[in-house]
C-alpha cells in the first residue's frame, strides 16, 4: 500500500468526508484510475495533478504523493 | 401549438404598427424552438440587403415542450447576424418562454423599422406598440423597472426583454437581456433591436391550458422533476456553477489567459468558482421551470463618493464564462473587478464574452503600437481594470473611431488596424472560454452559428483519450453533435440538462402532451432543421473553405499541447466534403 | 392532527415557479400558473425577493365568514374546505381575504382556494415551503 494527500474541492463533498484527505491506496494504482478507486462520478471527477504537474497517462501513483483533482468541465 | 395540429405565429411590423396571427400546419415538421425560427427566417430574410436593413426580420421561438417539463426553459432568436453577416441564432431563458407559451405565441416575426423609439406589450390579447423615446439612452435595468411599472405587473410574472445603450449605438454584438439576469448574449441581437429603434419587448399571458391527458403526463412530468432534482445530474450546476470550471480549466491549460498568450492563468485560484461562493455569492435563482438554479448572484459593495461613508451594494450575476472573458483573458485577478466589469458590461448591454476578447486584443495592439493612447482613450493594460471599465463605455457609446470599430468585433477591428494573429475570433464571433483542442476550434469553426455550444466541441476534447484522433472521426464526432443538438433546441431544454433527456426520454415525454413520433421522425426532424440553417447560410454567401483562424490558435499550446494548423483546416475542410449533400434534406 | 402549508424559508427561494406549476397540474388539471392557488411574487422585478401569496390558514377565516352559501367552511386545523357546487361566484371571498391569497378563475367562475395539499412544498426544490402539524 501506499499512502498519498489528496486534495479536492466542494464539488467532492457527497464523496470524500474532507477537502484534503490522506488514504492509503493499493500499489500501483494509476493517477487515470483514481476517481474509481474513490468510487467518484465518472462525470464528476476532471484532470489529476500529481505534485504540481498534470498526470500522464498510465503515471502510476506514487507513496508520499499530493494529489489535486479538479472536477470535470461543465457547460451547455 | 401544444395539443394542436399548428404553429402559432405573431407577425409583427414595426413600420406600419400592424400585426397579424398565422396558424402554420407546415411547420408541423420542423417540431418547434429553432426549427421554426430557422423555417420562419429562412421565409422572411433578405439576404439582398444588409443585417441591419429595416427589412430584416427578428425570430423568436418556444420550442415543442415549451415551460410543461423541467428544465425546459429557453426561448431561441434567429436573426442575420451583424457581427459575422451571416446565420444568427442565440437562446435565453428567465421567463420569456412561460410568458410566450401563455400568451398563446409558438413564434414572434418582428420586421420593419419604427418610426421612433417603440416598446412592444404583448399579451394574449393585446400587442400593443408603445412610445418609448423617453427610455432611449436609458441602461437596460433602469428600463426595466419603468416597464414593469408601466405595465403595472403585480408579481413577477411579466417577461421584460431589453437593450442597453450599446444595442442602441448598433454595437455588432451588443445583446438583448432577459429579465436582467439571462441574455440573447452572442452574435448581436441587440444591434437588430437597435435598428428597428425596438428598445424592449414586455410578455405576460394568461391562457388557460387544460392538460389533456393527465395520468401519463404526471407520470412523466413527475419522473423529470425527480431526475432533474435528486439524481446529482444537475446539482453541480445549481452548487458552484459554471465557475468551477476556471481552475481545472486553468490546471489543464485550456482557460484563455492574457488574450490567449497563455492556456494557464497564475491567479485563476484567485478567481475560482469557490472564491467567488465564499466572497460573494448571495442567491440563486432559476429560470421559470427549471427546479436547479443555476443563476449565481454575487454582491460587493462600491463607494459613490470619496469621503462621507457612501456606499452602494450592487447585485450582479455571474458564470464562467464571464469571469474568463473579463477575468484571466484580461489578467484580472481578484473576484471583486471581475464582478465590477460584468456589472458595466450588463448596463452597456454587450455580449460579455465578445467585449472580453476585444478588449484583449485592443490591449495588444496598444501595447504592439498598433493602436495609440489617442485611439483608446485610456490606457489598457493587463489588470487595469478601472480602465477597462472605461473602455466598456467608450465600445458602448461607441465614443470615438477607434471604439466605433472595436464595437464590429475583433475581425473587423483587425482587418482596420493589424493584429490579425492575436484577434482571437472564430469566422467573426469571439472565441469562447475553451482552448481545449482541434474540436473546440474546428468545431467552433463549422458550427452553424460559430459558437462553441453549437457540438461542443469542448466537451467533445475533453472527452479524448487519443488527442490523434483521425480526421474523420473527428469531423464525424462534430458533426453527430451539431445535428443532435437540432432536437434538444428545438424542444428548448436548457443544454445543461441533456443527459436527462435521452432520446427514449424525449418521445416518452412528446407523447403525453399528445405527439407520437418516433426516433427516425426525430432523426428525421434534426436534418431537416440543419438542412435550412446550411441553406440559410449558402444563401447569405457563406462558404467554410474561407475561414481564416487567428494563428495563436496554433502558437499557444492547449490542453492537448500545441495544435497543428494544417490539420485544423484539414479537419474543416473533410466536415464541408461530409454536408455537402445535406442542405437538399426535406 | 392537521397539516397547513407554511411558506416559512422563503428566502431561500429560486423563483422557478415549481410549486404553482404543480398545484396548477394537480390541482386543477392544467397548464396555466395562473390556476394555481399559491403565488410567487417578486413586486420590484426579479432582483427583489420572493415572497409567497397563498393561504395563511386563519383559524377563523373572513373568507368564509363572508361566503353566503356555505361554499366556504372552516377547515380542521385552519383554512377552509370548498365545496364548489354551492359556489355562486359572487367574489367577497377574495375581498375578505387581507392576505390577498384568493383569486378569481375567470373561466370556472370560481374562486381558487387553497386546500393545503402539500403539493407545492412537495416539490418545491429548495425547502422554501413546508407542512406543518397543526392541532385539529
Amino acid at each position: 500500500m501506499i499512502n498519498v494527500t489528496i486534495e479536492t474541492g466542494q464539488w467532492a463533498k457527497a464523496y470524500l468526508a474532507e477537502r484534503v484527505m490522506q488514504i492509503s491506496l493499493p500499489q500501483g494504482t494509476q493517477a487515470g484510475n483514481l476517481a474509481s478507486v474513490l468510487a467518484i462520478g465518472e462525470d464528476d471527477a476532471g484532470a489529476v495533478i500529481v505534485n504540481g504537474s498534470i498526470a500522464k497517462p498510465g503515471q502510476i501513483l506514487q507513496d508520499g504523493d499530493k494529489i489535486k483533482m479538479l472536477a470535470s468541465i461543465i457547460g451547455g | 401549438m401544444i395539443y394542436k395540429d399548428y404553429i402559432r405565429v405573431l407577425n409583427v411590423d414595426m413600420a406600419s404598427e400592424r400585426i397579424y396571427i398565422d396558424e402554420r400546419q407546415d411547420l408541423m415538421p420542423y417540431l418547434g424552438g429553432v426549427g421554426v425560427a430557422a423555417k420562419l427566417l429562412e421565409e422572411n430574410m433578405r439576404a439582398d440587403l444588409p443585417p441591419l436593413a429595416p427589412e430584416q426580420p427578428i425570430v423568436f421561438a418556444i420550442g415543442a415542450m415549451e415551460t410543461v417539463y423541467p428544465v425546459i426553459t429557453k426561448v431561441v432568436a434567429m436573426f442575420i447576424s451583424p457581427l459575422t453577416g451571416e446565420l444568427g441564432e442565440s437562446y435565453a431563458g428567465g421567463r420569456m418562454g412561460m410568458t410566450m407559451f401563455q400568451a398563446g405565441f409558438d413564434a414572434i416575426v418582428i420586421t420593419g423599422r419604427a418610426v421612433r423609439p417603440t416598446y412592444l406589450a404583448i399579451t394574449d390579447t393585446d400587442v400593443v406598440f408603445r412610445d418609448s423615446r423617453v427610455f432611449w439612452g436609458t441602461g437596460s435595468g433602469e428600463v426595466g423597472r419603468h416597464i414593469r411599472e408601466y405595465e403595472q405587473d403585480q408579481g413577477s410574472k411579466l417577461s421584460i426583454i431589453r437593450i442597453g445603450e450599446a444595442g442602441e449605438n448598433l454595437v455588432r454584438f451588443a445583446c438583448v437581456s432577459v429579465d436582467r439576469y439571462r441574455h440573447f448574449g452572442r452574435l448581436g441581437l441587440g444591434a437588430v433591436f437597435g435598428s428597428k429603434q425596438l428598445k424592449a419587448i414586455s410578455l405576460d399571458g394568461n391562457r388557460s391550458m387544460p392538460i389533456q391527458n393527465y395520468a401519463p403526463y404526471f407520470k412523466v412530468m413527475r419522473e423529470l422533476y425527480k431526475k432533474a432534482t435528486e439524481s446529482g445530474l444537475m446539482s453541480k450546476y445549481h452548487d458552484l456553477g459554471t465557475p468551477v470550471n476556471v481552475e481545472p480549466l486553468s490546471a489543464i491549460g485550456a482557460l484563455p489567459t492574457l488574450n490567449l498568450q497563455s492556456g494557464t492563468y497564475e491567479h485563476a485560484d484567485k478567481i475560482s468558482g469557490e472564491e467567488f461562493a465564499s466572497a460573494h455569492l448571495v442567491r440563486k435563482l432559476a429560470c421559470v421551470g427549471c427546479p436547479v438554479g443555476c443563476i449565481h448572484i454575487g454582491s460587493y459593495r462600491r463607494t459613490f463618493a470619496e469621503h462621507g461613508y457612501e456606499y452602494e451594494s450592487v447585485e450582479v450575476g455571474y458564470d464562467y464564462e464571464l469571469i474568463f472573458s473579463l477575468g484571466s483573458y484580461l489578467g484580472i485577478d481578484n473576484t471583486r473587478d471581475v464582478l465590477e466589469l460584468i456589472e458595466e458590461v450588463e448596463v452597456c448591454g454587450m455580449d460579455a464574452m465578445s467585449t472580453g476578447v476585444a478588449l484583449g486584443w485592443a490591449t495588444e495592439a496598444l501595447e504592439k503600437g498598433l493602436v495609440g493612447l489617442d485611439d483608446t482613450l485610456v490606457d489598457l493594460k493587463f489588470g487595469q481594470s478601472q480602465a477597462y471599465r472605461k473602455a466598456v463605455r467608450y465600445m458602448s457609446g461607441a465614443e470615438n473611431e477607434f471604439y466605433r470599430n472595436l464595437g464590429y468585433g475583433v475581425k473587423h477591428a483587425s482587418s482596420v488596424y493589424g493584429g490579425e494573429d492575436f484577434a482571437m475570433h472564430i469566422a467573426g464571433n469571439e472565441m469562447a472560454g475553451y482552448h481545449t483542442g482541434y474540436a473546440a476550434i474546428a468545431g467552433a469553426a463549422v458550427g452553424a452559428r460559430h459558437s462553441h455550444l453549437c457540438n461542443g466541441g469542448y466537451s467533445i476534447d475533453q472527452g479524448l483519450k487519443d488527442p490523434d484522433i483521425d480526421i474523420d472521426d473527428m469531423a464525424n464526432a462534430i458533426l453527430e453533435e451539431e445535428v443532435e443538438r437540432n432536437l434538444y433546441n428545438s424542444l428548448i431544454m436548457c443544454l445543461f440538462a441533456r443527459k436527462i433527456y435521452d432520446r427514449d426520454t424525449v418521445i416518452r415525454a412528446l407523447s403525453a402532451i399528445g405527439q407520437e413520433l418516433t426516433d427516425e421522425d426525430l432523426s428525421a426532424i434534426t436534418k431537416r432543421i440543419y438542412a435550412t440553417k446550411l441553406r440559410i447560410k449558402k444563401a447569405l454567401n457563406f462558404d467554410l473553405s474561407e475561414v481564416r483562424l487567428p494563428k495563436r490558435f496554433f502558437e499557444t499550446p492547449s490542453m492537448h499541447g500545441k495544435l497543428d494548423e494544417a490539420r485544423t483546416y484539414e479537419i474543416i475542410e473533410r466536415y464541408k466534403e461530409m454536408i455537402a449533400e445535406m442542405e437538399a434534406f426535406t | 392532527m392537521a397539516k397547513i402549508l407554511r411558506a416559512n424559508e422563503m428566502s431561500k427561494c429560486l423563483g422557478c415557479f415549481a410549486c404553482m406549476q404543480f398545484c396548477a397540474c394537480v390541482n386543477k388539471k392544467n397548464h396555466s400558473l395562473q390556476k394555481s392557488a399559491i403565488r410567487i411574487k417578486a413586486p420590484g422585478g426579479i432582483s427583489d425577493r420572493f415572497v409567497a401569496v397563498v393561504c395563511q390558514g386563519c383559524s377563523e377565516p373572513p373568507c368564509a365568514e363572508v361566503c353566503p352559501s356555505n361554499a366556504l367552511t372552516p377547515r380542521k386545523g385552519g383554512g377552509v374546505n370548498q365545496d364548489p357546487k354551492k359556489c355562486i361566484g359572487c367574489r367577497r371571498c377574495e375581498n375578505a381575504c387581507m392576505g390577498h391569497a384568493i383569486t378569481y378563475d375567470m373561466e370556472e367562475h370560481k374562486p381558487i382556494i387553497c386546500d393545503h395539499c402539500g403539493i407545492c412544498a412537495n416539490f418545491c426544490p429548495h425547502g422554501c415551503l413546508n407542512m406543518q402539524e397543526v392541532p385539529d
